[in-house]
């Protein structure tokens, strides 16, 4: 996996500037839609102490390049239309559980792992470690399938995720490259 | 009396403004949420691959 992961809370208070240089707001909420493990894009607020939320979005289709200290847009015109990045019925992506397969709870999400490409992709999820798992009470990052169905109640994993976890970013997209490979070896 | 009046009236607006200080705190707050994306996609721009 060549994308840059970045966890989503990172992104939250991110500038989001022009290609020309012009900031026109910070990073306030990153929505995620977990059904099919994409970013939805985010939502605005005003930069400055006093800045409050914008009503204008930013939909992940208008999103140039998500860098290490900044968001990048081609254009003002890329922000607009709140309905495209609709966060009203949203839900905490922290705090669900995740259970494999067979019902076992592994943990609970802290984060979401996002794979920067296009489209951007969750990969996985920073996870307190639950008691049956060796790191219990440590935060760990568990991949997830490509396209794997989760919603705000539960994410289920297969029960050999566990065996990719890892403790950093670094070397977390090569983990996930490997659970995805055994998944599709074990599909054979 | 004029006294406690003042006392009164400072007391008054430091509390408005702590107040409004902690409403624009939360209101700043950012967060990490997930949405049924089957709907946003029915919409327009709804991103989803």
């Amino acid at each position: 996996m060549n994308d840059v992961l970045v966890k989503a809370t990172d992104l939250v208070g991110r500038p989001v500037v022009t290609l020309d240089g012009m900031q026109v707001g910070e990073v306030k909420d990153v929505v995620l839609g977990l059904g099919e493990a994409t970013l939805i894009g985010f939502t605005l607020r005003n930069p400055g102490f006093l800045g409050g939320p914008m009503k204008e979005t930013v939909p992940w289709r208008s999103i140039h390049a998500v860098g290490p200290d900044a968001v990048m847009i081609p254009s003002v015109d890329a922000t607009g239309d709140p309905e495209a990045v609709d966060d009203s019925d949203a839900h905490a992506a922290t705090e669900i559980p995740v259970v494999t397969d067979d019902g076992a709870e592994v943990g609970r999400v802290t984060d979401v792992v996002l794979a920067t490409g296009c489209p951007p992709e969750v990969v996985g999820f920073e996870i307190e470690a639950g008691e049956k798992m060796p790191s219990s009470g440590s935060r760990v990052l568990l991949p997830i399938e490509a396209m794997r169905a989760a919603s705000s109640e539960a994410v289920v994993v297969p029960p050999t995720a566990t065996d990719f976890v890892h403790d950093d970013l670094s070397g977390f997209g090569a983990a996930v490259d490997r659970f995805r490979a055994s998944l599709e070896g074990d599909e054979r | 009396m004029e006294a406690a009046l003042i006392i009164l009236i400072v007391v008054v607006v430091l509390a408005l403004v702590v107040a409004a200080l902690a409403f624009q705190r939360r209101r700043r707050s950012g967060s990490v949420v997930t949405v049924d994306e089957v709907e946003r996609r029915s919409g327009p721009g709804g991103g989803s691959a």
